[in-house]
Formats: structure tokens, sequence, C-alpha cells
């Protein structure tokens, strides 16, 4: 099912609007859509309203269920990735398809809290897709995934995702630095000045520079 | 909901920190009837060992789980579990009753080891086995009846508060239940009528978190509560559980973190 969101929709936190829907999109099932912006401009903030953890400013939004993982959000520390699994699934084969993915990503099989920095952020990839996996979650929001991990994680988890768009039933809403795009998606998002607006995913980088700061020539002013 | 149980149960499982409470049991069955005159009267063995491995449960479960309550309900909003559990569909009323499940188990655990260890140790060879496992089972019914509210409002509390402020929240609400009340008892019959009326207020209100106190009856051997007055007294227990879990999951909604 594809959660439409329409134009006009404002985002923030009670009355303040961090940013406003200029043209509508939607997301639909097994696609993948990045969101791009700087810091602060506002894709937390949309992911949250998706989510339903934050009410929408103006506007209203089809109910839907969306799965949001912060960047921040960390599991008992004293429990090890396959033991977190076993919890959250299930089934057998949800926790085998879990654990399967603990082993491609090549996380290790210690304390949670005992793990690198990098090796936690895949471990909580992992739990967010089983939980999606198991709730039968139809979008999953993912704050920076790539963030802090080495390429080979990252390599993985792109062809994973990118295998997955034709499998995986939800659809994958990710939050991405603009000089960071790591494949095509199916559709771009852009949060800046204000406004959040699909733009075409073969936009180049100097075009979305421009859209991202208003300004391309000069870099960004100190006040 | 069953994730959310199954994961802390497990986190606080593999801590370990729950073997102190036991091995403090064990010990207060051991050392007891060191701290009383046995030699002269040998039946102090017995009533000694029972008091103390009950006070010992009720410490343990007054700080200790405690201390657990406000750990977990804390984790959740300083770790942004909150927020994955919260878009995952879990509904905060669920979440919250799948982590106060946990401290009622603990608090099984304490007082149901206790009670066995009583009946095992600490029962007067003048009492039927019988009689006094069912006194020694009501202790543990009412104990846990007696220890859900604190529990109950730490969690909700921690959702507002850090860790340390839920907790001490919950340990002067438990000594206002079990202690405050009798000297507000004190109070209600002085001379001071306007202090009395108020007294009379605050003893209406409650909690008489105290009625869970069994500890006399098991030590001076007083036997079994009556069925009826039994009830009665867990019914309010169990009563003021509800009340004050049903005002705590109200601190537990989920707030937005801007």
């Amino acid at each position: 099912m594809s959660l439409l969101v329409p134009n006009g929709l404002q985002i923030g936190y009670r009355k303040r609007v961090v940013a406003t829907v200029k043209g509508e999109f939607a997301f639909n099932p097994a696609e993948i859509t990045l969101l791009l912006g700087l810091n602060g401009a506002g894709k937390t903030t949309l992911m949250k309203t998706i989510s339903g953890l934050i009410p929408p400013v103006e506007g209203k939004l089809p109910a839907t269920r969306a799965l949001y993982l912060s960047e921040e959000v960390d599991f008992p520390p004293n429990l090890s990735p396959r033991e977190i699994t076993a919890c959250l699934a299930r089934t057998r084969s949800e926790r085998a398809q879990a654990n399967r993915w603990l082993c491609t990503l090549q996380v290790e099989d210690r304390a949670y809290g005992k793990l690198s920095k990098g090796n936690r952020h895949k471990a909580r990839l992992v739990f967010a897709q089983l939980t999606a996996l198991s709730r039968r979650m139809p979008i999953v929001g993912l704050d920076e995934p790539f963030s802090g991990l080495d390429f080979v994680a990252r390599e993985q988890l792109i062809r994973d995702w990118s295998d997955r768009r034709r499998e995986a039933p939800w659809h994958l809403l990710i939050s991405i630095h603009p000089a960071e795009i790591p494949f095509v998606p199916h559709q771009m998002i852009v949060v800046a000045q204000g406004e959040i607006r699909p733009v075409p995913v073969h936009t180049s980088w100097s075009e979305l520079r421009e859209m991202l700061t208003a300004d391309p020539a000069t870099p960004l002013a100190c006040s | 909901m069953k994730s959310v149980f199954q994961l802390h149960l497990r986190q606080i499982y593999r801590e370990n920190d729950w073997l102190l409470p036991l091995l403090l049991l064990v010990l207060a069955l051991i050392g007891a009837p060191l701290l009383t005159p046995s030699n002269e009267d040998p039946d102090l063995t017995f009533s000694s060992r029972t008091q103390l491995v009950w006070a010992t449960a009720w410490f343990c479960s007054i700080l200790y789980t405690g201390f657990v309550s406000a750990k977990l309900g804390a984790f959740q909003r300083n770790k942004g579990l909150r927020e994955f559990w919260r878009s995952s569909g879990l509904s905060d009323h669920k979440y919250y009753l799948a982590l106060y499940a946990i401290p009622l188990l603990l608090n099984v655990l304490f007082f149901g080891t206790a009670a066995v260890l009583a009946v095992g140790f600490g029962r007067n060879p003048e009492v039927s086995v019988p009689e006094w496992a069912v006194v020694n089972l009501q202790a543990v019914i009412v104990a846990i009846l007696g220890q859900a509210p604190a529990s109950a409002l730490v969690i909700g509390l921690a959702n507002r508060l850090d860790t340390a402020p839920s907790f001490t929240c919950g340990l002067l609400f438990n000594l206002y239940g079990l202690y405050g009340m009798g000297a507000i008892d004190q109070i209600r019959g002085g001379d001071d009528a306007r202090l009395s009326v108020i007294a009379d207020l605050f003893w209406t209100v409650g909690p008489h978190l105290h009625f869970a106190d069994f500890m006399n009856r098991l030590t001076f051997g007083w036997g079994a509560l009556p069925a009826r007055p039994f009830f009665y007294v867990s019914l309010y227990l169990a009563a003021v559980s509800v009340i004050v879990a049903a005002l705590s999951v109200r601190l537990w909604r989920y707030r937005t973190s801007r």
C-alpha cells in the first residue's frame, strides 16, 4: 500500500513549522527514496512525521505504519546481536533471516555494548529490518544509515537493498548526506529552505548543491 | 510487546545482579541465629530466621526492584527505544505493561524465595507445615501486591525524569505507604483537632502499603489471616496498584523530544 504525502503538508514541532511539502509524492512498496538535506533542514522531522511520532503542524497524512530507526537508538549492551534478534523475531525463519543478515554484514557475536561503533550500527540496521519483517511494516525510515560504516559494509548494504527492492515489501526511506548518493533510487526528495520537494533521480550534484544552499557560487555565509 | 518483555527480561537476567538479593536471603537465613540469643531460647532461631529473611526480601524488593524499574524506564527514553517501538506500532499501554511485568517477576522471585526459606527453615515445630505455608503464601501475595504500585510509579516517572530521581520517588512512596501511614495514624489520635482532620484526610487517601507487611504475623506466630480480611487486603492493594499503574501509564505517554 502506498503512502501519499500531500502538497502543502507542514511539518515541525508544535506550532513551529520546519518545512512545507511542495508537490505531492508517494512512498510505494518495495521502492527506495533518498532524503537529502543539510543538517537541521528537517529530514529527521519528516521521517518522524511519517512514522507518526510527531503530528504535522498543518495538513493530514493518511494513517500508516512506518518504522523509524534513529542514529541514537541503542539496545541492551550486555546482549549479543544474536540474542537480541532472538527476542525480536517472531518465527524461526525470521530469526534465521536476521542471523544471515548479521553474518553477511560481518557483525561480531559478542555483547552489543562491546562492539565497535560501526558494528553496533550494522547490528541496529539488522534489528530494524528484522522488526520491519516480523511486523510487516510498509515503510522503514533509516536516519543516516551509512554514517560510521566502512566501505565493505556500505557496499554490502547497497547490494543487499538493491537486491531486496525486488523482494522486500517495505519502502525504504533513507536520509543521507547529499554528497554521498550511493545508488540511483526510485525517488529523491530534497529538504531545503523550508521546503520539501521531489527532484528527478538523475539530478546532478551541482544542481542539488544549488537547491540545498540556494547559492551555488559562494560558500555558506556565517552571520 | 512480547519482544520488549523478552529483550529486557534477558537483559536483566544476563546482568546477574539479581543473584545478589538471593545470596543476601541465604546469608540472612544463616546469619539470623547469630543475631539472637538462641542459646537461651532455641525457639528464637526459627522466628529470627523468618524475620531476617523476610526483612531482607523487602529490603531487596524496595531497593533492587525499584532500581531495576527506574533503569528499565529510563533506558527506553535515553537510548531512543521509545521512538523505535512506537513507530513499530506498539502502543504506550502495551509497552508499559511489557516493562511492568519485569519488576513484578523479580518480586515474585524474591518474596517467593523468602517464603520457601521461611517454610523450610523458619518454622516453629509447634506450628504445622500447612498452616505455616499458608501464612507465608499470604505474605508472598500481599508483598507482591504491596510492591506493585511503587514499580508502576517508578517506570512511569522514568519517562519524565532520569533513573535516580524516579528511583528516589519510588523509594519515598514506599516509605510513606509502609511507615508514614503509622505516623499519620498517631497524629489522627492527637489533641490538635485541626491536625487530626488533615491527618484523617491523608489516612483516607492512603496508600496503606503497610497492610502488605506481614512481618509481625510471621515473626510472632499469629497464624494466617482469615480468608475474608485477607481477600479485602489483597483487593485493596490490587486496587491501589491498578490506580497507580493507570496514572503511571499517563506519565509513560510518548512525548516528542523537541
